[in-house]
Protein backbone atom coordinates (compact mmCIF):
# COMPACT_ATOMS: atom_id res chain seq x y z
CA UNK A 1 0.00 0.00 0.00
CA UNK A 2 1.38 3.34 -0.92
CA UNK A 3 2.12 5.82 1.80
CA UNK A 4 -0.49 8.17 0.39
CA UNK A 5 -3.09 5.43 0.52
CA UNK A 6 -2.21 4.64 4.12
CA UNK A 7 -2.61 8.28 5.06
CA UNK A 8 -5.94 8.43 3.31
CA UNK A 9 -7.16 5.39 5.23
CA UNK A 10 -5.99 6.87 8.48
CA UNK A 11 -7.86 10.02 7.69
CA UNK A 12 -10.97 8.02 7.01
CA UNK A 13 -10.65 6.25 10.31
CA UNK A 14 -10.08 9.40 12.27
CA UNK A 15 -12.50 11.73 10.60
CA UNK A 16 -15.22 9.46 9.56
CA UNK A 17 -18.25 11.17 8.21
CA UNK A 18 -20.92 12.10 10.66
CA UNK A 19 -23.40 10.64 8.25
CA UNK A 20 -23.40 7.40 10.15
CA UNK A 21 -23.57 8.99 13.57
CA UNK A 22 -26.37 8.42 15.99
CA UNK A 23 -28.04 11.29 17.78
CA UNK A 24 -25.43 14.01 18.01
CA UNK A 25 -23.14 13.86 20.97
CA UNK A 26 -24.78 11.09 22.83
CA UNK A 27 -22.37 8.40 21.75
CA UNK A 28 -19.36 10.61 22.12
CA UNK A 29 -19.66 11.78 25.70
CA UNK A 30 -20.08 8.48 27.41
CA UNK A 31 -18.75 6.70 30.46
CA UNK A 32 -15.10 5.86 29.84
CA UNK A 33 -14.62 8.38 27.04
CA UNK A 34 -11.39 10.35 27.03
CA UNK A 35 -11.30 13.91 25.81
CA UNK A 36 -8.15 15.77 24.86
CA UNK A 37 -8.29 19.52 24.38
CA UNK A 38 -5.62 21.86 23.10
CA UNK A 39 -6.18 25.55 22.69
CA UNK A 40 -5.62 29.10 23.69
CA UNK A 41 -6.91 31.37 26.43
CA UNK A 42 -7.05 34.98 27.33
CA UNK A 43 -6.54 36.08 30.93
CA UNK A 44 -7.99 39.35 32.08
CA UNK A 45 -5.79 41.79 33.99
CA UNK A 46 -5.27 41.46 37.70
CA UNK A 47 -4.79 44.41 40.04
CA UNK A 48 -1.88 43.82 42.42
CA UNK A 49 -2.39 46.73 44.73
CA UNK A 50 -0.49 49.83 45.66
CA UNK A 51 2.64 50.42 47.69
CA UNK A 52 4.08 53.61 49.05
CA UNK A 53 7.75 54.21 49.65
CA UNK A 54 7.94 56.38 52.76
CA UNK A 55 10.53 58.19 54.78
CA UNK A 56 10.22 58.81 58.49
CA UNK A 57 9.41 62.43 59.22
CA UNK A 58 12.20 64.23 60.99
CA UNK A 59 9.99 65.82 63.59
CA UNK A 60 8.68 63.46 66.23
CA UNK A 61 5.06 62.59 65.63
CA UNK A 62 4.86 63.85 62.07
CA UNK A 63 3.40 61.47 59.48
CA UNK A 64 5.66 59.56 57.10
CA UNK A 65 6.75 61.47 54.04
CA UNK A 66 5.88 59.90 50.70
CA UNK A 67 9.02 59.25 48.69
CA UNK A 68 7.03 57.87 45.76
CA UNK A 69 4.00 55.69 45.13
CA UNK A 70 3.46 52.58 43.09
CA UNK A 71 0.43 50.86 41.63
CA UNK A 72 0.87 47.40 40.12
CA UNK A 73 -1.15 45.09 37.96
CA UNK A 74 -0.72 41.98 35.91
CA UNK A 75 -1.64 42.90 32.37
CA UNK A 76 -4.12 40.86 30.29
CA UNK A 77 -2.33 38.15 28.37
CA UNK A 78 -2.96 35.30 25.98
CA UNK A 79 -1.73 31.81 26.71
CA UNK A 80 -2.07 28.16 25.91
CA UNK A 81 -3.78 25.31 27.63
CA UNK A 82 -4.25 21.61 27.28
CA UNK A 83 -6.38 19.15 29.18
CA UNK A 84 -7.28 15.52 29.42
CA UNK A 85 -10.75 14.56 30.62
CA UNK A 86 -12.08 11.19 31.65
CA UNK A 87 -15.84 10.73 31.59
CA UNK A 88 -17.19 9.01 34.67
CA UNK A 89 -20.68 9.08 33.19
CA UNK A 90 -22.45 10.68 30.27
CA UNK A 91 -22.71 13.89 32.18
CA UNK A 92 -19.75 14.03 34.50
CA UNK A 93 -16.06 14.13 33.75
CA UNK A 94 -12.87 14.82 35.64
CA UNK A 95 -10.21 16.77 33.82
CA UNK A 96 -6.57 17.52 34.45
CA UNK A 97 -5.33 20.66 32.77
CA UNK A 98 -2.18 22.62 32.18
CA UNK A 99 -2.08 26.30 31.35
CA UNK A 100 0.75 28.56 30.34
CA UNK A 101 0.71 32.31 29.87
CA UNK A 102 3.30 35.04 29.94
CA UNK A 103 1.66 38.15 31.32
CA UNK A 104 3.48 41.36 32.04
CA UNK A 105 3.64 42.80 35.52
CA UNK A 106 3.44 46.57 35.31
CA UNK A 107 4.14 49.00 38.12
CA UNK A 108 3.24 52.64 37.67
CA UNK A 109 5.53 54.87 39.72
CA UNK A 110 4.19 58.32 40.48
CA UNK A 111 4.34 61.16 42.95
CA UNK A 112 8.10 61.29 43.39
CA UNK A 113 9.23 63.65 46.12
CA UNK A 114 11.81 65.20 43.80
CA UNK A 115 9.55 65.17 40.75
CA UNK A 116 11.24 62.32 38.95
CA UNK A 117 9.24 61.65 35.80
CA UNK A 118 6.48 59.08 36.23
CA UNK A 119 7.50 55.70 34.89
CA UNK A 120 5.83 52.37 34.25
CA UNK A 121 8.33 49.67 35.15
CA UNK A 122 7.66 46.21 33.80
CA UNK A 123 8.65 42.59 34.17
CA UNK A 124 7.37 39.60 32.25
CA UNK A 125 6.18 36.61 34.22
CA UNK A 126 5.96 33.00 33.04
CA UNK A 127 2.82 31.51 34.55
CA UNK A 128 2.18 27.78 34.82
CA UNK A 129 -0.99 26.28 36.24
CA UNK A 130 -1.70 22.61 36.86
CA UNK A 131 -5.32 22.07 37.79
CA UNK A 132 -8.03 19.47 38.29
CA UNK A 133 -11.65 20.22 37.52
CA UNK A 134 -14.96 18.50 37.74
CA UNK A 135 -17.10 19.02 34.61
CA UNK A 136 -20.86 18.57 34.44
CA UNK A 137 -22.32 18.33 30.95
CA UNK A 138 -25.85 19.68 30.75
CA UNK A 139 -27.18 17.13 28.32
CA UNK A 140 -30.76 18.32 28.68
CA UNK A 141 -29.72 21.64 27.25
CA UNK A 142 -28.12 20.26 24.11
CA UNK A 143 -28.66 22.35 21.06
CA UNK A 144 -28.10 22.12 17.34
CA UNK A 145 -26.30 19.14 15.99
CA UNK A 146 -23.71 18.75 18.71
CA UNK A 147 -23.73 21.59 21.15
CA UNK A 148 -23.37 20.57 24.78
CA UNK A 149 -23.34 23.21 27.50
CA UNK A 150 -21.27 22.46 30.55
CA UNK A 151 -20.16 23.93 33.83
CA UNK A 152 -16.98 23.19 35.65
CA UNK A 153 -15.08 24.01 38.79
CA UNK A 154 -11.87 23.05 40.49
CA UNK A 155 -8.51 24.17 41.68
CA UNK A 156 -4.84 23.82 41.05
CA UNK A 157 -1.25 24.71 41.63
CA UNK A 158 0.19 27.98 40.39
CA UNK A 159 3.85 28.48 39.65
CA UNK A 160 5.19 31.76 38.33
CA UNK A 161 8.69 32.64 37.28
CA UNK A 162 9.93 36.14 36.79
CA UNK A 163 11.62 36.84 33.50
CA UNK A 164 15.19 35.67 33.98
CA UNK A 165 13.87 32.69 35.96
CA UNK A 166 15.67 33.80 39.10
CA UNK A 167 12.72 33.54 41.45
CA UNK A 168 9.79 31.13 41.40
CA UNK A 169 6.60 32.02 43.25
CA UNK A 170 3.96 29.42 43.95
CA UNK A 171 0.32 29.57 44.92
CA UNK A 172 -3.12 28.17 44.37
CA UNK A 173 -5.77 28.83 41.76
CA UNK A 174 -9.48 28.07 42.05
CA UNK A 175 -11.83 28.43 39.14
CA UNK A 176 -15.45 28.01 38.12
CA UNK A 177 -17.03 28.60 34.77
CA UNK A 178 -19.18 27.38 32.00
CA UNK A 179 -19.21 27.02 28.27
CA UNK A 180 -20.19 24.88 25.41
CA UNK A 181 -18.64 22.03 23.50
CA UNK A 182 -19.66 21.86 19.86
CA UNK A 183 -18.88 18.65 18.06
CA UNK A 184 -18.73 18.97 14.32
CA UNK A 185 -17.48 15.47 13.61
CA UNK A 186 -18.85 12.42 15.38
CA UNK A 187 -18.46 8.73 14.76
CA UNK A 188 -19.08 5.55 16.65
CA UNK A 189 -16.99 3.60 14.17
CA UNK A 190 -13.54 4.96 14.75
CA UNK A 191 -11.12 5.40 17.59
CA UNK A 192 -11.70 9.12 17.44
CA UNK A 193 -15.32 9.48 18.37
CA UNK A 194 -15.65 13.15 18.04
CA UNK A 195 -13.96 16.35 16.96
CA UNK A 196 -15.13 19.77 17.96
CA UNK A 197 -14.41 22.92 19.84
CA UNK A 198 -14.80 23.99 23.41
CA UNK A 199 -15.50 27.58 24.35
CA UNK A 200 -15.69 28.68 27.95
CA UNK A 201 -15.55 31.62 30.27
CA UNK A 202 -14.32 31.30 33.81
CA UNK A 203 -13.87 33.19 37.01
CA UNK A 204 -10.56 32.51 38.73
CA UNK A 205 -9.37 33.19 42.21
CA UNK A 206 -5.70 32.99 43.03
CA UNK A 207 -3.69 33.17 46.19
CA UNK A 208 0.08 33.50 46.09
CA UNK A 209 2.20 33.41 42.99
CA UNK A 210 3.62 36.77 42.03
CA UNK A 211 2.31 38.72 44.98
CA UNK A 212 3.13 42.15 46.29
CA UNK A 213 1.21 41.85 49.56
CA UNK A 214 2.53 39.92 52.52
CA UNK A 215 -0.92 38.65 53.46
CA UNK A 216 -1.47 37.16 49.99
CA UNK A 217 -5.13 38.06 49.52
CA UNK A 218 -7.43 36.03 47.30
CA UNK A 219 -7.48 37.86 43.96
CA UNK A 220 -10.25 37.39 41.42
CA UNK A 221 -10.03 37.73 37.66
CA UNK A 222 -11.63 36.36 34.52
CA UNK A 223 -10.51 34.34 31.55
CA UNK A 224 -11.92 33.01 28.31
CA UNK A 225 -10.64 30.03 26.38
CA UNK A 226 -11.17 28.14 23.17
CA UNK A 227 -9.89 24.65 22.42
CA UNK A 228 -9.91 21.99 19.80
CA UNK A 229 -11.67 18.95 21.27
CA UNK A 230 -10.77 15.38 20.44
CA UNK A 231 -12.90 12.67 22.07
CA UNK A 232 -11.79 9.04 22.08
CA UNK B 1 56.90 49.62 63.10
CA UNK B 2 56.34 52.46 65.52
CA UNK B 3 53.03 53.10 67.08
CA UNK B 4 52.80 56.34 65.18
CA UNK B 5 53.43 54.59 61.92
CA UNK B 6 51.03 51.75 62.55
CA UNK B 7 47.99 53.86 63.10
CA UNK B 8 46.32 57.03 62.17
CA UNK B 9 45.67 59.39 65.02
CA UNK B 10 42.12 59.69 66.21
CA UNK B 11 41.36 62.90 64.47
CA UNK B 12 39.15 61.91 61.61
CA UNK B 13 35.69 63.09 62.50
CA UNK B 14 33.24 60.73 60.86
CA UNK B 15 30.64 63.41 60.42
CA UNK B 16 32.90 65.02 57.89
CA UNK B 17 35.43 62.43 56.76
CA UNK B 18 34.14 59.47 54.85
CA UNK B 19 35.97 57.37 52.38
CA UNK B 20 34.27 54.74 50.35
CA UNK B 21 34.83 51.12 49.60
CA UNK B 22 33.93 50.44 46.00
CA UNK B 23 32.95 46.81 46.36
CA UNK B 24 29.49 47.49 47.68
CA UNK B 25 27.12 50.31 47.64
CA UNK B 26 26.18 52.01 50.90
CA UNK B 27 29.12 53.93 52.19
CA UNK B 28 31.47 52.11 54.43
CA UNK B 29 34.40 53.71 56.07
CA UNK B 30 37.42 52.83 54.05
CA UNK B 31 41.15 53.17 53.84
CA UNK B 32 43.55 52.78 50.98
CA UNK B 33 45.80 49.80 51.57
CA UNK B 34 48.38 49.13 48.90
CA UNK B 35 46.43 51.17 46.37
CA UNK B 36 43.20 49.36 47.11
CA UNK B 37 40.35 50.69 49.20
CA UNK B 38 39.40 48.33 51.97
CA UNK B 39 36.53 48.64 54.42
CA UNK B 40 37.49 49.56 57.97
CA UNK B 41 36.21 46.89 60.32
CA UNK B 42 36.84 45.19 63.59
CA UNK B 43 38.34 41.74 63.43
CA UNK B 44 37.76 40.79 67.04
CA UNK B 45 34.47 39.09 67.82
CA UNK B 46 33.67 41.12 70.92
CA UNK B 47 34.24 44.87 70.97
CA UNK B 48 34.57 46.25 74.47
CA UNK B 49 33.99 49.90 75.21
CA UNK B 50 34.31 52.11 78.28
CA UNK B 51 32.13 55.03 79.22
CA UNK B 52 33.63 58.20 80.66
CA UNK B 53 32.50 58.61 84.24
CA UNK B 54 31.20 62.11 83.78
CA UNK B 55 27.69 63.32 83.15
CA UNK B 56 26.18 66.58 81.99
CA UNK B 57 23.21 68.56 83.26
CA UNK B 58 20.09 66.39 83.04
CA UNK B 59 22.09 63.25 82.20
CA UNK B 60 24.16 61.40 84.79
CA UNK B 61 27.05 59.15 83.80
CA UNK B 62 24.95 56.10 84.67
CA UNK B 63 22.01 57.32 82.58
CA UNK B 64 24.36 58.09 79.74
CA UNK B 65 25.93 54.63 79.95
CA UNK B 66 22.54 52.93 79.97
CA UNK B 67 21.40 54.86 76.89
CA UNK B 68 24.65 54.08 75.06
CA UNK B 69 24.32 50.42 75.96
CA UNK B 70 20.78 50.31 74.55
CA UNK B 71 22.09 51.84 71.36
CA UNK B 72 24.84 49.25 70.98
CA UNK B 73 22.42 46.45 71.79
CA UNK B 74 20.26 47.65 68.92
CA UNK B 75 23.13 46.84 66.56
CA UNK B 76 23.92 43.60 68.41
CA UNK B 77 20.35 42.48 67.73
CA UNK B 78 20.70 42.55 63.93
CA UNK B 79 20.26 38.90 63.04
CA UNK B 80 22.13 39.03 59.76
CA UNK B 81 25.23 40.63 61.28
CA UNK B 82 27.68 39.29 63.79
CA UNK B 83 28.52 42.14 66.09
CA UNK B 84 29.04 42.03 69.81
CA UNK B 85 29.52 45.23 71.75
CA UNK B 86 30.19 44.85 75.46
CA UNK B 87 30.24 47.57 78.10
CA UNK B 88 33.53 47.10 79.96
CA UNK B 89 33.10 49.70 82.72
CA UNK B 90 33.42 53.36 83.56
CA UNK B 91 36.70 55.17 83.01
CA UNK B 92 38.25 58.51 83.73
CA UNK B 93 39.84 58.48 80.29
CA UNK B 94 38.65 61.00 77.75
CA UNK B 95 37.30 60.13 74.31
CA UNK B 96 39.62 61.00 71.43
CA UNK B 97 42.77 60.27 73.38
CA UNK B 98 44.87 57.64 71.61
CA UNK B 99 45.13 55.10 74.40
CA UNK B 100 43.99 51.77 72.96
CA UNK B 101 40.77 52.09 74.94
CA UNK B 102 37.43 52.51 73.20
CA UNK B 103 35.98 55.42 75.13
CA UNK B 104 32.60 57.06 74.87
CA UNK B 105 31.76 60.21 76.75
CA UNK B 106 30.96 63.88 76.79
CA UNK B 107 33.37 66.60 75.79
CA UNK B 108 32.64 70.26 75.52
CA UNK B 109 33.46 71.60 72.09
CA UNK B 110 32.03 75.09 71.85
CA UNK B 111 33.75 75.52 68.52
CA UNK B 112 31.72 72.73 66.94
CA UNK B 113 28.39 74.48 66.97
CA UNK B 114 26.72 72.06 64.53
CA UNK B 115 28.27 68.80 65.65
CA UNK B 116 26.28 66.76 68.14
CA UNK B 117 28.74 63.89 68.31
CA UNK B 118 31.69 62.49 66.47
CA UNK B 119 33.33 59.11 66.13
CA UNK B 120 37.05 58.75 65.52
CA UNK B 121 39.22 55.77 64.82
CA UNK B 122 42.63 54.25 64.98
CA UNK B 123 43.26 51.50 62.49
CA UNK B 124 46.11 49.51 61.11
CA UNK B 125 47.15 51.17 57.92
CA UNK B 126 48.41 47.84 56.62
CA UNK B 127 45.05 46.08 56.78
CA UNK B 128 42.30 48.55 57.63
CA UNK B 129 41.59 46.73 60.89
CA UNK B 130 40.02 48.97 63.50
CA UNK B 131 41.93 48.92 66.75
CA UNK B 132 40.39 51.80 68.63
CA UNK B 133 37.29 53.92 68.27
CA UNK B 134 36.06 56.74 70.48
CA UNK B 135 32.84 58.72 70.47
CA UNK B 136 32.36 62.10 72.02
CA UNK B 137 29.04 63.76 72.61
CA UNK B 138 29.25 67.52 72.48
CA UNK B 139 28.17 68.82 75.88
CA UNK B 140 27.46 72.29 74.50
CA UNK B 141 24.06 70.87 73.52
CA UNK B 142 21.21 69.91 75.83
CA UNK B 143 20.84 66.14 76.20
CA UNK B 144 18.26 63.74 77.53
CA UNK B 145 17.85 60.04 78.20
CA UNK B 146 14.11 60.24 78.90
CA UNK B 147 12.34 57.21 77.46
CA UNK B 148 10.01 59.30 75.33
CA UNK B 149 12.51 62.02 74.57
CA UNK B 150 12.28 65.55 75.84
CA UNK B 151 11.39 68.71 73.97
CA UNK B 152 14.39 70.87 73.18
CA UNK B 153 16.91 68.19 74.12
CA UNK B 154 18.77 65.70 71.98
CA UNK B 155 18.22 62.04 72.67
CA UNK B 156 21.43 60.29 73.73
CA UNK B 157 20.23 56.89 72.58
CA UNK B 158 19.33 58.10 69.09
CA UNK B 159 22.64 59.83 68.55
CA UNK B 160 24.51 56.91 70.10
CA UNK B 161 22.80 54.55 67.68
CA UNK B 162 24.04 56.65 64.78
CA UNK B 163 27.56 56.91 66.17
CA UNK B 164 27.65 53.20 66.95
CA UNK B 165 27.06 52.66 63.25
CA UNK B 166 30.21 54.65 62.54
CA UNK B 167 31.95 52.76 65.35
CA UNK B 168 31.25 49.62 63.34
CA UNK B 169 32.61 51.12 60.15
CA UNK B 170 29.50 52.42 58.45
CA UNK B 171 29.56 55.73 56.64
CA UNK B 172 26.60 57.95 56.00
CA UNK B 173 23.46 56.98 54.18
CA UNK B 174 21.85 59.46 51.79
CA UNK B 175 18.39 58.02 52.30
CA UNK B 176 16.57 61.17 53.26
CA UNK B 177 15.23 64.44 51.98
CA UNK B 178 16.27 67.96 52.87
CA UNK B 179 15.55 71.41 51.59
CA UNK B 180 18.01 74.27 51.53
CA UNK B 181 17.23 77.16 53.82
CA UNK B 182 19.72 79.97 53.72
CA UNK B 183 23.17 78.58 54.33
CA UNK B 184 21.88 75.42 55.92
CA UNK B 185 19.47 72.61 55.31
CA UNK B 186 16.18 71.67 56.84
CA UNK B 187 15.65 67.96 57.13
CA UNK B 188 12.27 66.77 55.93
CA UNK B 189 12.63 63.05 56.48
CA UNK B 190 15.06 60.17 56.55
CA UNK B 191 14.87 56.41 56.36
CA UNK B 192 18.19 55.42 57.87
CA UNK B 193 19.74 55.99 61.25
CA UNK B 194 22.93 56.65 59.30
CA UNK B 195 21.39 59.59 57.40
CA UNK B 196 23.76 62.25 58.64
CA UNK B 197 21.65 65.17 59.59
CA UNK B 198 18.23 63.86 60.45
CA UNK B 199 18.35 64.62 64.12
CA UNK B 200 15.80 66.88 65.65
CA UNK B 201 15.75 67.93 69.30
CA UNK B 202 13.03 66.05 71.12
CA UNK B 203 12.97 63.19 68.65
CA UNK B 204 13.61 59.51 69.29
CA UNK B 205 13.03 58.17 65.78
CA UNK B 206 16.64 57.23 65.29
CA UNK B 207 16.70 54.63 68.04
CA UNK B 208 15.31 52.15 65.52
CA UNK B 209 17.44 50.72 62.72
CA UNK B 210 15.96 50.74 59.21
CA UNK B 211 16.48 48.33 56.35
CA UNK B 212 19.28 50.49 54.98
CA UNK B 213 21.23 50.36 58.26
CA UNK B 214 20.71 46.62 58.61
CA UNK B 215 21.87 45.96 55.06
CA UNK B 216 24.97 48.05 55.65
CA UNK B 217 26.11 46.47 58.89
CA UNK B 218 25.27 43.01 57.60
CA UNK B 219 27.42 43.62 54.55
CA UNK B 220 30.42 44.33 56.77
CA UNK B 221 29.83 41.74 59.51
CA UNK B 222 27.89 39.11 57.63
CA UNK B 223 26.34 36.26 59.56
CA UNK B 224 26.51 32.83 57.99
CA UNK B 225 23.05 33.17 56.50
CA UNK B 226 23.28 36.72 55.25
CA UNK B 227 24.69 36.04 51.78
CA UNK B 228 22.40 33.08 51.34
CA UNK B 229 19.20 34.83 52.30
CA UNK B 230 19.72 38.21 50.69
CA UNK B 231 20.64 39.37 47.23
CA UNK B 232 22.02 42.35 45.42
CA UNK B 233 21.36 44.71 42.54
CA UNK B 234 24.19 45.68 40.26
CA UNK B 235 24.15 48.26 37.56
CA UNK B 236 25.30 51.55 36.22
CA UNK B 237 24.00 55.11 36.20
CA UNK B 238 24.84 57.26 33.21
CA UNK B 239 23.90 60.44 31.46
CA UNK B 240 24.30 60.67 27.71
CA UNK B 241 26.25 57.45 27.90
CA UNK B 242 28.77 58.73 30.41
CA UNK B 243 28.94 57.06 33.81
CA UNK B 244 28.04 59.18 36.83
CA UNK B 245 30.22 58.78 39.91
CA UNK B 246 28.57 59.49 43.26
CA UNK B 247 24.94 59.14 42.22
CA UNK B 248 22.61 57.99 44.97
CA UNK B 249 20.73 54.82 44.04
CA UNK B 250 17.77 53.54 46.02
CA UNK B 251 16.14 50.12 45.81
CA UNK B 252 12.52 49.78 46.99
CA UNK B 253 11.23 46.28 47.64
CA UNK B 254 7.64 46.22 46.41
CA UNK B 255 6.81 43.30 48.67
CA UNK B 256 8.39 44.39 51.95
CA UNK B 257 8.41 48.17 51.53
CA UNK B 258 12.09 48.27 52.48
CA UNK B 259 14.27 51.07 51.15
CA UNK B 260 17.99 50.51 50.83
CA UNK B 261 20.29 53.08 49.31
CA UNK B 262 23.73 53.04 47.81
CA UNK B 263 26.07 55.01 45.62
CA UNK B 264 27.77 54.68 42.29
CA UNK B 265 31.31 54.25 43.50
CA UNK B 266 33.00 53.30 40.27
CA UNK B 267 34.25 55.76 37.71
CA UNK B 268 31.99 54.30 35.05
CA UNK B 269 28.92 54.86 37.22
CA UNK B 270 28.79 51.27 38.42
CA UNK B 271 27.13 50.32 41.68
CA UNK B 272 26.20 47.30 43.76
CA UNK B 273 23.59 47.35 46.51
CA UNK B 274 23.92 44.23 48.67
CA UNK B 275 21.85 42.94 51.55
CA UNK B 276 18.48 43.25 49.83
CA UNK B 277 15.49 41.11 50.68
CA UNK B 278 14.70 38.88 47.71
CA UNK B 279 11.87 40.03 45.48
CA UNK B 280 10.80 42.71 43.07
CA UNK B 281 12.41 46.11 43.36
CA UNK B 282 11.86 49.57 41.95
CA UNK B 283 15.21 51.30 41.45
CA UNK B 284 15.70 55.06 41.49
CA UNK B 285 18.80 57.20 40.94
CA UNK B 286 19.25 60.80 42.02
CA UNK B 287 22.05 63.31 42.44
CA UNK B 288 23.62 63.45 45.87
CA UNK B 289 21.90 66.67 46.82
CA UNK B 290 20.42 66.04 50.28
CA UNK B 291 23.50 66.60 52.35
CA UNK B 292 26.88 68.22 52.20
CA UNK B 293 29.10 66.25 49.86
CA UNK B 294 31.87 66.09 52.43
CA UNK B 295 29.46 64.17 54.66
CA UNK B 296 29.70 61.33 52.20
CA UNK B 297 32.95 61.56 50.30
CA UNK B 298 36.40 62.59 51.32
CA UNK B 299 38.94 63.53 48.70
CA UNK B 300 36.70 62.70 45.79
CA UNK B 301 33.74 64.66 44.57
CA UNK B 302 30.86 63.58 42.39
CA UNK B 303 31.37 65.29 39.04
CA UNK B 304 27.76 65.43 37.99
CA UNK B 305 25.05 66.64 40.33
CA UNK B 306 23.01 68.17 37.59
CA UNK B 307 20.80 65.33 36.55
CA UNK B 308 17.21 64.56 37.25
CA UNK B 309 16.00 61.90 39.66
CA UNK B 310 15.17 58.95 37.43
CA UNK B 311 13.45 55.60 37.86
CA UNK B 312 14.68 52.52 36.09
CA UNK B 313 12.00 51.41 33.62
CA UNK B 314 12.22 47.75 34.55
CA UNK B 315 11.23 46.00 37.74
CA UNK B 316 14.36 44.37 39.10
CA UNK B 317 14.31 40.85 40.48
CA UNK B 318 16.64 40.19 43.40
CA UNK B 319 17.21 36.48 44.01
CA UNK B 320 18.22 35.03 47.38
CA UNK B 321 21.94 34.40 47.37
CA UNK B 322 22.52 36.06 44.03
CA UNK B 323 22.48 39.23 42.04
CA UNK B 324 20.11 40.88 39.63
CA UNK B 325 21.05 41.26 36.02
CA UNK B 326 23.18 44.34 35.47
CA UNK B 327 20.82 47.25 34.96
CA UNK B 328 21.42 50.54 33.19
CA UNK B 329 19.78 53.72 34.41
CA UNK B 330 19.93 56.58 31.95
CA UNK B 331 19.39 59.79 33.85
CA UNK B 332 18.04 62.86 32.13
CA UNK B 333 19.15 66.45 32.49
CA UNK B 334 17.43 68.56 35.12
Amino acid sequence: MSRRAMLAMAALLLFASAAGAQSPGEEVFRRGAVEIDVGGLWNAGLPMGTARATLTGNQQGTPPVTFFETSSQVEPAAGYEGRVSVFLSRAFAVEGAFRYARPRLETSITGDFEDAPDVTATRDVSQYVFEINGVAHLNRLRFGGGGVPFVFGGGGYLRELYEGRQIAETGQVYQAGGGVKILFRQSSMTLLKGVGVRLDARLLMRRGGVELDDDEPLRTYGAAAGSLVLVF
Amino acid sequence: MSAAARRLAVTAAVMTAILSAPAHAYLKLGAVVEEETVALKWRAGTISYFVADEGVPNVSAAEFQAAVQRAFETWNAVETAETDFQFAGFTNLQPFDVDDVNTIGFRERQDLDRVLATTGFSYLVSTGELIEADIFFNSRFAWTTASAGQAGRYDVQSIATHEAGHFLGLGHSALGETVREGSGRRVIAGEAVMFPIAFAAGGTNERRLRADDIAGVSDIYSSSGFRRTTGSIQGRVSRSGRGIFGAHVVAFNLQTGELVGGFTLEDDGGFVIAGLSPGLHVVRAEPLDDGELESFFDGVTPEDLNFRATFHDRLVVVPAGGSSERIEISAGAQ
